[in-house]
This record gives structure tokens, C-alpha cells and sequence, in this order.
């Protein structure tokens, strides 16, 4: 496309000057040319296997042999006769509640302290990132072992302050809370979502705020917060439902028992062994649609108050 | 299949018919493939790699494509791929998992071609058990192995504990095995827990004439023998002789003798690898696991099964691969011991003499204890892939002091009872 | 100045305890195989280059020079595709208007919250019928085809963050909404663009399931895949030494993408010309 309009658009009667909110002077169709590469990967990739699902949570499906119809009978063992799945849903719970906050305001701190003009800006902001590029693989696993194993490293700081945990790997809570801090540990990603939200805040706005004898934390308040709360609610909502989600670090770290007890069976990977090593895939599709509406539905939370507390530059049309 | 079916409703239809023009091994060039998958190390897999590469010289019509993967990963991606109907043509299964495939028609049935395709004349009749299911072939050995106790001698020795032999009970372990632990200063402990380990809990049952199984696939135990199994552990772990759950909790960088923080441990002797004892990095010894009466409880099974895909395409050449890999003389030559002792008597003579180092050492503990092994249990029921990894989980509750083993063993019990009647 | 000293002692210490656990996973790819396993604290007592020489021999079969390129190939084409059509997407939900948006939308966030196991077997069934089993193309394709909602959302966010005066005032001149997209948002949206880049690099270059599930034959094997094959705690084979070697030679491409690219996050409003 080249950059200067083209005589035939030129040619085109000027629309009218105050255009009314809602025509952008555009066909519907075009939305759907923007839109045709992801409408061809829903109907290709995505919807079939959704409903597929969907069908399976009604049936006992054990993989390889045809699903037979059991109607909402799945849906029911998960609140009755199911010993774990409360567990699991606590476990998860507790995942979420705590590690959510934690990594988007360490990721948000970081953002800020990075976001000035320095030499070293670079470096610094690849060295935050690092440990987000490890994902997580066995070496990842083995380090975080070693770091909160006996005599490890956590140990060994917390022993310098006179705390005493007597082992984090036995310990219900504490397991849980290393693993919590392996996801906060690996904040990178929202950092770098800050940074670039940032990024796109225009300085005038800063250099008004000055000129109005603004000192940080106004700035920060009036004009930080407000710009960045788009981005802060893409965080908020993508980090629930990956939280939510959480999968890798357990079935690496802990081997994917769930262990001690069931203080670490986070949701997806006891929907895993339900499906994978129970060969109970039913079960497991129906435990994938109760998670889906709850996370839907905390995610709806997320979206109503967002009205409130989140101002979109482009009008929130 | 019906899930195939589902989707296609759910797709365009006439974009798949378009495209979808791929069948496993079309011979375009008058050369079949197939597809060959196990799990395991990478020094497994590049020795069955060397032999595969001897069958396709020995068949230039057979080509053979091979994957790999570790225990875990290989069995969620046969598990996609036989639910997707691209099963492996040739596959090496466990008999944990064996039921789930048979029962459902995933796996051959290779007893029609025994004598013809697959000859079974020189495998050792004992070890067939498992891969047979209401006299159905689904499974060959692809080896021998039977449970031994790895242990460090300078340290038992140091400590000046009873050399571990033939007969030994349980009550010698755990006096051994404090010794250790008192001479380390508990820097070493002189077992690592075996509590929740379901495989040596069956060699314990199996000294008192019970299984994990009876025949008709219910459990060949009672709460009270979990009781007694955990209590024991818990004496040891108690007394310092076993470790700590702190140290016994899985941990990524594998098990506490491996980290060398224990001195003795059981598995199965498939498991020692040619150079475990470099990985080890100290004197390591096999002596037959502890009793509890007069047997040894100890059976000789096969470490893995070779099984083929009943949707394979390329029948004949997967029966030839798989007949190639647990009789071929020369590919034993390759395998060595990496699967256990050749069930192929014939070729564990001709492997024998050549054997050395960690190899030599099972060999010769296998000859130990050859007649006093027992033939395999029947093949494990439907989830016992599950109860394996439940046992390990109540387990846990006692090793860390958060229930005592009669209560634990309760709730395990229950559990266990529903997961087997399905 | 002092201020400036106080913030660089702030991030370097907070770097410090965040650093450590790096710095303990490369000094064990320089401890001998056999002692990685029993050693708790950074330094050993002896140091080698083994674990080095023993991956890069290029006994491996095959040899490990592939699973950089497979990977590469894998996270390339994953990065353009998500680049492109992911604004695209965005560009649509963002700003265009048409009747299905909020339900589509709302479906596309939906999307991610079904968690990936339960659609893995069907979705394995389509790639299977197309006959793109054990090739590149299950892992590549979807990305071409704006399955990622992440970085849709992603960028969505970013364009509604843009002032609504910028797309009127184009459109005053006369321009239509595919000129508006390619001269006045795409450049405005760069540092989410970049995001999507580097995450999508660095998220396909460390994803072991899909890669798994997809991938077969030795020669198309990646990375992760690789990395698992060195320590199977089932039989007692571990290699931890080439496997920390592996793991750290393995994150150096990523972290120079991630340095590469990051300054580009800086490229925000303030450089980009709204002033004009």
C-alpha cells in the first residue's frame, strides 16, 4: 500500500466534519476482512474441538472407545462422591488469591523504577526478564528444589532473621507458597506489558502535571494510574486466567503428584490425571467447563468494574 | 470413530475431504514405514536406535521411523495419538497401562501369529504372563528384571552393619540401616523410605503368599496389611534409619541415594543403567531385598512389554520389527541389558559372557537369586496406573507426620477399593 | 547524582536476590555430572567444561545445531504469524464496528479460559486428518490463523489506549479504515507489537506439550523436547551436567531476541510522532 490516499479516494466527498459517534464511515465487511484470519482459525481449530468438548462432559469417554451419553451425571460426582476435587479447587483458590496481586505489583514497581532514562536501562530490563525466559523445564524445576530445599538458599536467608520453616517441600502451605513464588519470580511478562503501556503515555501530560506543581505521587495517581489502566486490566484479567490455570510449575516442580496431600492438585493438573492417567476423559472435559465458567464469571467481575476504574484514550465505544 | 464424526459435523466438511490426504506408510516407492516408540533414557534410546538401524539393513523394504520420550510424556502423547488414531505401529507399553489399551482394542492381539510371525519358543515362559490377558497375547517381554536393593558397602561396611544376604529380614535391614545412619551422623541415612513406593510394598505382600491383585483383578490385600507396611516404614523413619519426608519427597534431582543422601534403595535391576555407578559416583553393590518369612517375595517380570497397534496399516512389518527386537541375536548384541536380562534365553547366554561393569553386576545378582524367583503376577487391572500413584500420596500424610498409618491406610483403603471396581 | 546512586543500589539489589537462582543453574552446568545432584549451594568443589564439550561433540543424534534450528523455525514462523494477524484481530475489536463484536469477542476470551487439555485429543484429530502430524505445521498454522487471544486482547488494549482524535482526524482527510490501520495505528501500536513478538518467541521456544504431542521423528525434535530426554529419574540415567549445559546454551538465543528487541519497547508515543 503506498503511503500518500490515492486519486480515487481523494476524489471522495469529504465525510460530513462532526461525525456522529457511531459511523466510522466504514462497511461491516471490512471488520471481517480484519477479522478473517482469526474467523478461519475458530472454524477450523477452535470451535469443533470447544463443542466437542462441550458433547464429551455429558458422556463417560475414556479415549478410545465411543463416548456414551451419562447426561449431567460428570458434573455430579465432582460435588458428591469426588474425595479431590474440592481440594483441588481450593488449592487453586489460594494460587490465585495470592499470587495474582503479588506479581502484577512487583511486575508494576519494577516497570516504574526501569521506566527513566538511563544507560543501563537495557541491560537492567533483560537481567528482570531473565528469569521469565526459563518457562519452565526440569532445570527450572531442579533449581527452585534447590533453592527452598533443607539448606537451601530460602532457608539460609530466612535462618539469617531467626525464621525457622522446618522444610517447604513437607509443609502444605509452604509448598504451595513455593510454588507461588516461582510464578511471582517469573513476572517478566507483565513487566514488559507495563513498560510498553509506559511507553505510550504522552509526556505532555507529564509536563502539564509538572507545570501544575504536581510532585510524584499526584503524577502517579492523576496521571499514571488513569493511562495505564487499560493495560493494568489486560494484566489483571490475562494473569487471573493463566493463574487460574496453572499447570507447569506443579506438574514439574512436585512431578505432578499434587503432594503433600493435596495441598498443591491445582485444577488443570487434576483435570490432567483425571483425563491422561484415569483415561476418564468425561470427567476431565466437565471439570474444563465448570473452570471455564468460573473464571468467566470472575471474569465478568473484572469487566463490570472495569467501567469504573478504567479510561480508554479512544473512548470506550 | 465417533469423536471423528462429531468433529466433522463441527467442521467444514469439504475443507478436510480437500486436504486430508494422508494415510501412514503409503509405499510409493515400494518401501513401507513404520513407526516405532518407547520411553526412556537417552542411552536407551540411542542403543535401540542402533539396532533399529540393523533391522532396516536386514529388511531394505522397512523403513523405520522411531520416537522417544521420558515415562510421563510418553504416555499423554500415545494416549493423543491412539485416541487420534495414529497410534505407533510398534510400541513399548507397560503393564500398568496395558489393560487400558487391550481391553479397548488399541493393541494387537499377537497370539494368531505366535509360531509363524512371532516366535516365542526361546523367551522365557515365565515372564509372558503380564502381556497376557484372558489368554490373549498383547504384550512380549522385552526383558527380565526382579527387585534389588542398591546399596553403598564402604559405608556399610564402616559402619560395621551385617553384610545384606540371601534370607535376611527385615529386622537385619532396619539394624543395618541404623548403624549407618548413627556412623554418618544422619549426613548419610541408612535407607531411604520406603513407604510409599507401591512396587516394593508388592515384593513385601508377595513373601506372605498375597499380590496387589487377585487373578479376577480385585485387591490382594487387606487395610490392615497397609497398616502394617506404613507402621514398619515409619519405625525406621522414626528411628533415623530410614530418611526424613523432607529428604524422601520427590524431588526433581532424583532419588535420595542418587543425591547421596542414603545408602541403600530398592528397584527394579532393569533400572541400573551401564554407567549408574558413575552417575552414583561411589561403590554400589546389589544384595536381594529383605524378608519377611521364608520366601523371597521376589518375581522376575518383565521391566517394559513391545506391543503393536491393532489400527497399524503395516501389520507385517510391525509383527517383523517386534519379533526382530526381542529374538534377533545380533540386536541383542546391541541391547545389551538396557531393557533387563534378554527374555530370549538363547541370546542371554550369548550376552553373557561378553558383560561388564554395572551390567555384569545384575547379571550376576539375577543368577543369585534365579530359583528363587517367582512367575509374575497376573496383569494388573484397570487403574492400577492410579492406585500406583495414590499409594505414594497417603502415603505422604504419614511421612510427614500429618496422619498416623492406621488413619491414612483407612482412607486409602476406601479409595482404593472404589478406583478398582471402577 | 546521590539519588541516582540510590536508584541504581535499589535495582541492583533487588536483581540480586531475583539473579541468584540463575546464577546457581549456570554454575551447575560447570559442576561434574555426578555431583549436581547432591550440591545445595552455588559452588562445588571442582569445576569442568565437560557438560559443554560433552553436548556439543556432536555425538548426539541428531546433532544439537538441529534442535536450535527446528526451534527457530518453529518460534519464527510463530512470531510472524501472531504479529500479523493478531493485529489484524485487534485492529477489528478495537476500532471497526460490527454487529457480532461484543459476542465474538466475548467468545475469544473464552477461548483462553478452557483450559488446553480437553481440546488437545479433537484438535490432534483435525491436524491428523490434515496430514500435518509430525511437521511444524500444528505448531505454526494456528498462529497464522489468530488463535493466540492473548496478544489479540493484548493489542486490542493497546489501540483503545490511542486517542480516538488521531483515527477522526485521519478519516477527515479521507482515509479508509485499512489506510488508517497501516499508517496511523500499526505505527503507534509498535511497542505492543514488539511485546507479542518477544513473548511469543520466547513462549514457542520453551513449550514443551505442544511440541510433544506434535513432534516425532528425531530429526524435528526442539529444544524442550530435547532437554527432557536427559534426565528420566524412572530409570537411574541422569545427566544432569549436559542437560544444565544444554538448558543454558538453549536460553541464550531467547536472550539475545529479548535484548535485541526490548529497545524497541521504548519507541512509545513520546518517539513516534504524535506531536505532528
Amino acid at each position: 500500500m503506498s503511503a500518500r490516499p490515492s486519486t480515487l479516494e481523494r476524489e471522495r466527498p469529504a465525510p460530513p466534519a462532526v461525525p456522529s459517534r457511531t459511523s466510522y464511515g466504514e462497511r461491516p465487511g471490512v471488520a471481517y476482512l480484519f477479522l478473517s484470519p482469526w474467523v478461519a482459525g475458530v472454524v477450523l481449530l477452535t470451535v469443533g474441538p470447544m463443542l466437542a468438548s462441550l458433547y464429551l462432559s455429558f458422556t463417560d469417554y475414556d479415549l478410545f472407545t465411543a463416548p456414551s451419553w451419562v447426561g449431567f451425571e460428570n458434573y455430579a460426582r465432582m460435588f458428591t462422591t469426588d474425595v479431590h476435587f474440592l481440594n483441588a479447587v481450593w488449592a487453586t483458590v489460594k494460587y490465585v488469591l495470592l499470587s495474582v496481586p503479588v506479581q502484577l505489583l512487583a511486575a508494576l514497581a519494577v516497570a516504574l523504577l526501569l521506566d527513566r532514562a538511563s544507560r543501563l536501562q537495557g541491560l537492567y530490563r533483560s537481567a528482570f526478564y531473565a528469569p521469565s525466559l526459563l518457562g519452565a523445564s526440569v532445570a527450572v524445576a531442579l533449581v527452585w528444589r534447590a533453592m527452598f530445599s533443607a539448606d537451601g538458599a530460602a532457608d539460609r536467608f530466612l535462618s539469617f532473621f531467626g525464621v525457622r520453616t522446618g522444610g517447604w517441600v513437607t509443609d502444605p502451605d509452604l509448598a504451595l507458597l513455593m510454588l507461588v513464588l516461582l510464578g511471582i519470580w517469573q513476572f517478566g511478562a507483565p513487566m514488559v506489558i507495563f513498560l510498553a503501556g509506559l511507553k505510550q503515555i504522552p509526556a505532555e501530560l507529564y509536563d502539564a502535571a509538572s507545570v501544575d506543581g504536581a510532585g510524584w505521587w499526584r503524577r502517579f495517581w492523576s496521571v499514571t494510574v488513569p493511562m495505564l489502566s487499560p493495560v493494568i486490566f489486560f494484566n489483571l484479567v490475562l494473569d487471573t486466567i493463566r493463574a487460574f490455570q496453572v499447570f507447569n510449575a506443579a506438574f514439574i516442580v512436585s512431578n505432578g503428584t499434587g503432594g503433600p496431600g493435596d495441598s498443591t492438585l491445582f485444577y488443570t493438573l487434576y483435570l490432567w490425571q483425571k483425563g491422561f492417567v484415569d483415561f476418564d476423559m468425561g470427567y476431565a472435559s466437565a471439570m474444563a467447563w465448570v473452570l471455564l465458567l468460573g473464571i468467566a464469571l470472575v471474569t465478568t467481575l473484572i469487566f463490570r468494574s472495569a467501567r469504573s476504574w478504567v479510561h480508554y484514550g479512544g473512548g470506550d465505544r | 470413530m465417533p469423536l471423528r464424526k462429531i468433529l466433522a459435523g463441527a467442521l467444514a466438511a469439504g475443507l478436510l475431504g480437500a486436504v486430508a490426504a494422508c494415510g501412514g506408510g503409503a509405499p510409493s516407492d515400494g518401501k513401507v514405514t513404520i513407526r516405532f516408540a518407547w520411553w526412556g533414557s537417552e542411552q536407551r534410546a540411542k542403543i535401540t536406535n542402533e539396532a533399529v538401524q540393523l533391522f532396516m539393513r536386514k529388511n531394505p523394504n522397512i523403513k523405520v521411523t522411531t520416537s522417544t520420550a521420558i515415562y510421563d510424556a510418553f504416555f499423554q502423547k500415545l494416549a493423543t495419538e491412539t485416541a487420534g488414531g495414529n497410534a505407533p505401529d510398534v510400541m513399548q507399553m507397560s503393564d500398568r497401562h496395558l489393560r487400558e489399551y487391550a481391553e479397548r482394542d488399541a493393541v494387537l492381539d499377537m497370539r494368531p501369529h505366535v509360531g509363524k510371525e512371532i516366535k516365542t519358543a526361546d523367551l522365557k515362559q515365565e515372564v509372558m504372563g503380564l502381556g497376557t490377558l484372558e489368554d490373549k497375547l498383547y504384550g512380549l517381554p522385552l526383558g527380565q528384571t526382579a527387585m534389588v536393593m542398591v546399596y553403598n558397602p564402604v559405608l556399610w561396611e564402616k559402619a560395621g552393619a551385617e553384610k545384606p544376604e540371601l534370607g535376611w529380614t527385615w529386622d537385619d535391614y532396619f539394624e543395618a540401616a541404623k548403624k549407618v545412619s548413627d556412623e554418618t551422623g544422619g549426613k548419610v541415612f541408612g535407607a531411604s523410605d520406603f513407604g510409599g513406593v507401591e512396587s516394593w510394598f508388592k515384593v513385601w505382600l508377595s513373601q506372605q503368599g498375597k499380590g496387589l491383585y487377585t487373578a479376577d483383578g480385585a485387591l490382594g490385600y487387606t487395610e490392615q496389611d497397609v497398616v502394617t507396611w506404613w507402621e514398619m516404614a515409619t519405625k525406621f523413619r522414626k528411628a533415623g534409619a530410614a530418611t526424613p519426608g523432607e529428604i524422601t519427597a520427590v524431588n526433581p534431582a532424583g532419588s535420595p541415594v542418587l543425591r547421596k543422601v542414603s545408602a541403600s534403595e530398592f528397584m527394579p535391576d532393569s533400572t541400573v543403567a551401564p554407567n549408574a555407578w558413575e552417575v552414583y559416583d561411589n561403590d554400589y553393590a546389589l544384595a536381594p531385598p529383605p524378608q519377611v518369612g521364608a520366601e523371597s517375595g521376589i518375581y522376575g517380570e518383565p521391566p517394559m512389554l513391545i506391543s503393536v497397534s491393532a489400527r497399524t496399516k503395516q501389520r507385517a512389518a510391525a509383527l517383523k520389527l517386534t519379533d526382530f527386537i526381542v529374538n534377533d541375536p545380533d540386536a541383542a548384541k546391541i541391547l545389551g541389558m538396557s531393557r533387563g536380562l534378554p527374555a530370549n534365553m538363547k541370546n542371554r547366554a550369548a550376552i553373557a559372557p561378553s558383560l561388564t561393569g554395572a551390567w555384569k553386576q545384575v547379571y550376576d545378582y539375577e543368577e543369585l537369586i534365579a530359583d528363587k524367583i517367582k512367575v509374575g503376577p497376573p496383569a494388573p487391572p484397570k487403574g492400577a496406573g492410579t492406585l500406583f500413584t495414590l499409594f505414594d500420596k497417603y502415603y505422604q500424610d504419614v511421612m510427614y507426620d500429618k496422619a498416623a498409618p492406621a488413619d491414612a491406610a483407612k482412607r486409602y483403603y476406601a479409595e482404593a477399593r472404589q478406583v478398582v471396581a471402577g | 547524582m546521590i539519588r541516582r546512586a540510590i536508584w541504581h543500589v535499589v535495582v541492583l539489589a533487588v536483581l540480586g536476590v531475583m539473579l541468584y537462582p540463575i546464577l546457581w543453574l549456570v554454575a551447575s552446568s560447570f559442576k561434574p555430572n555426578a555431583s549436581i545432584a547432591s550440591s545445595v549451594g552455588l559452588w562445588a568443589d571442582s569445576l569442568t567444561l565437560g557438560n559443554y564439550a560433552s553436548v556439543l561433540d556432536g555425538a548426539t543424534d541428531p546433532p544439537v545445531w538441529r534442535y536450535f534450528l527446528n526451534s527457530t523455525i518453529v518460534a519464527g514462523g510463530a512470531v510472524i504469524g501472531n504479529v500479523v494477524t493478531c493485529s489484524l484481530a485487534a485492529y477489528a475489536f478495537a476500532r471497526l464496528r460490527f454487529r457480532l463484536r461484543t459476542p465474538l469477542f466475548a467468545f475469544m476470551l473464552a477461548t483462553i479460559m478452557l483450559p488446553q487439555h480437553v481440546v488437545l485429543i479433537p484438535q490432534y484429530t483435525i491436524f491428523q486428518q490434515l496430514g500435518m502430524v509430525d511437521s511444524f505445521w500444528p505448531l505454526v498454522l494456528p498462529k497464522f490463523l489468530a488463535t493466540d487471544a492473548f496478544f489479540v486482547f493484548l493489542m486490542v488494549q493497546f489501540i483503545r489506549q490511542l486517542p480516538a482524535e488521531l483515527d477522526e482526524a485521519a478519516r477527515i482527510d479521507g482515509c479508509g479504515p485499512i489506510r488508517i490501520f497501516a499508517h496511523i495505528t500499526l505505527p503507534l501500536v509498535k511497542p505492543a507489537m514488539i511485546t507479542t513478538a518477544i513473548f511469543t518467541f520466547i513462549w514457542t521456544w520453551n513449550d514443551f506439550f505442544t511440541q510433544l504431542i506434535y513432534l516425532s521423528s528425531p530429526d524435528r525434535l526442539t529444544l524442550p523436547l530435547a532437554l527432557r530426554g536427559y534426565v528420566d529419574l524412572q530409570e537411574s540415567a541422569a545427566s544432569f551436567g549436559p542437560m544444565f549445559a544444554l538448558s543454558v546454551l538453549s536460553l541464550v538465543p531467547i536472550l539475545l531476541f529479548f535484548a535485541a528487541f526490548q529497545r524497541f519497547l521504548v519507541q512509545g508515543l513520546a518517539t513516534s510522532g504524535l506531536k505532528g
